[in-house]
């Protein structure tokens, strides 16, 4: 058996992890948008590890050769982790509008006040 | 006389709010009321408002943590001697506003939180909830060499200097167990004194549902950042 799949992708995803914890603990990333990215990290780790875990996934998807599934599971946590992305920068944005709705809205109101003041 | 701020942060707690601020009013006539509305969709606003209180309306939910933040730089502005915070949602009996801000006062401690748990008293909680609230107490406990009984207890009271430190440094969303450890590792000086909660009157938490689950991996994540993090110095960011 070739293991050298599995040591590279072991590598790669305590490298994940390391960097993550690395970000969150230099405040350059907050502790909410880090859990999805430990967990795939964790996953990562856990099927590099137990062969037999991934030689059963392998063989419930119709993968003839089990490392292959690293690949498809990276690629499935990659795609779950960019939507919820997709779906914090699409709060994001909503809030930012409102907020320039808001500061526009006082603006207009201190200008009121202000010229009030010089009548 | 030091002046007394006490802080509501506030969402969605139109069915509480008005009875949390009447009972402050005639309980604790001397302090400052200040509701932090967490862009609540309902009338908390507008009835804070009317019952008496001065109210901050954030935009939009920014989270408890950002809405309490915003009641302790909203403190440290207007030079409170004490600022205490205080859930929306009637848990919180007003008469030991005064044990907590004496505490602050008589410079015994500079954060002051009033718990449950030390004292016997018939606070009932869900089993869930109880191993929770006891992982908190066991692990910031053995982090700061400190026994801390009741960690997720929002009733608590600042000095000046904690209340510089937590305009700067709060976590946005589920603080209060983070918080403890932070104050803590930065050297502040942590006192308990028991105080007795009520059962929520009307409304519910805002820990419920699937919620627990992200609590209980994101809090105690938070709380181990906090120790591998360097000390901030007084004073700095």
């Amino acid at each position: 058996m070739d293991y050298r799949m599995n040591l590279i992708s072991l590598a790669g995803s305590i490298f994940l992890l390391v960097i993550i914890l690395g970000l969150v603990r230099a405040k350059r990333l907050s502790e909410k948008y880090s859990l999805l990215w430990l967990l795939f990290a964790v996953i990562m780790i856990i099927l590099s590890i137990w062969r037999g875990l991934l030689v059963i996934f392998a063989g419930f998807c119709g993968i003839y050769y089990p490392p292959a599934f690293i690949f498809l599971a990276a690629i499935f946590l990659g795609v779950i982790i960019a939507i919820h992305f997709s779906m914090a920068i699409t709060d994001i944005a909503g809030r930012q509008v409102k907020m320039a709705q808001e500061i526009a809205a006082l603006n207009k109101k201190v200008k009121e006040i202000n010229e009030g003041k010089k009548d | 006389m030091n002046k007394r701020l006490v802080i509501i942060p506030a969402y969605n707690e139109e069915l509480n709010i008005s009875d949390v601020v009447g009972e402050l009013k005639g309980k604790v006539p001397a302090c400052d009321i200040l509701v932090v509305d967490d862009g609540s969709s309902d009338r908390t606003a507008v009835l804070a408002e009317e019952a008496g209180a001065d109210v901050i309306t954030l935009p939009f939910n920014c989270g408890i943590g950002a809405a309490v933040q915003t009641g302790f730089k909203y403190a440290r502005e207007k030079r409170y001697g004490v600022a205490l915070q205080l859930d929306a949602d009637g848990q919180h009996d007003p008469s030991f506003i005064k044990d907590l801000a004496r505490e602050i006062e008589n410079k015994n401690a500079d954060v002051v939180i009033g718990s449950r748990f030390l004292k016997a008293g018939s606070y009932k909680v869900s089993f869930m909830r109880m191993v929770g609230i006891w992982i908190f107490s066991k692990v910031n406990s053995f982090i700061l060499k400190q026994y801390i009984s009741d960690n997720t207890s929002g009733f608590r009271a600042y000095n000046e200097k904690a209340l510089d430190f937590l305009a700067e440094n709060y976590p946005r969303d589920y603080p209060e167990p983070e918080a403890v450890v932070a104050l803590g590792i930065n050297g502040f000086k942590i006192k308990e004194i028991p105080v007795f909660m009520r059962a929520r009157k009307r409304g519910r938490s805002s820990i419920h549902t699937a919620r627990p689950v992200y609590y209980m991996i994101k809090v105690p994540l938070a709380i181990f950042m906090n120790v591998l993090r360097p000390i901030c110095k007084k004073g700095d960011k």
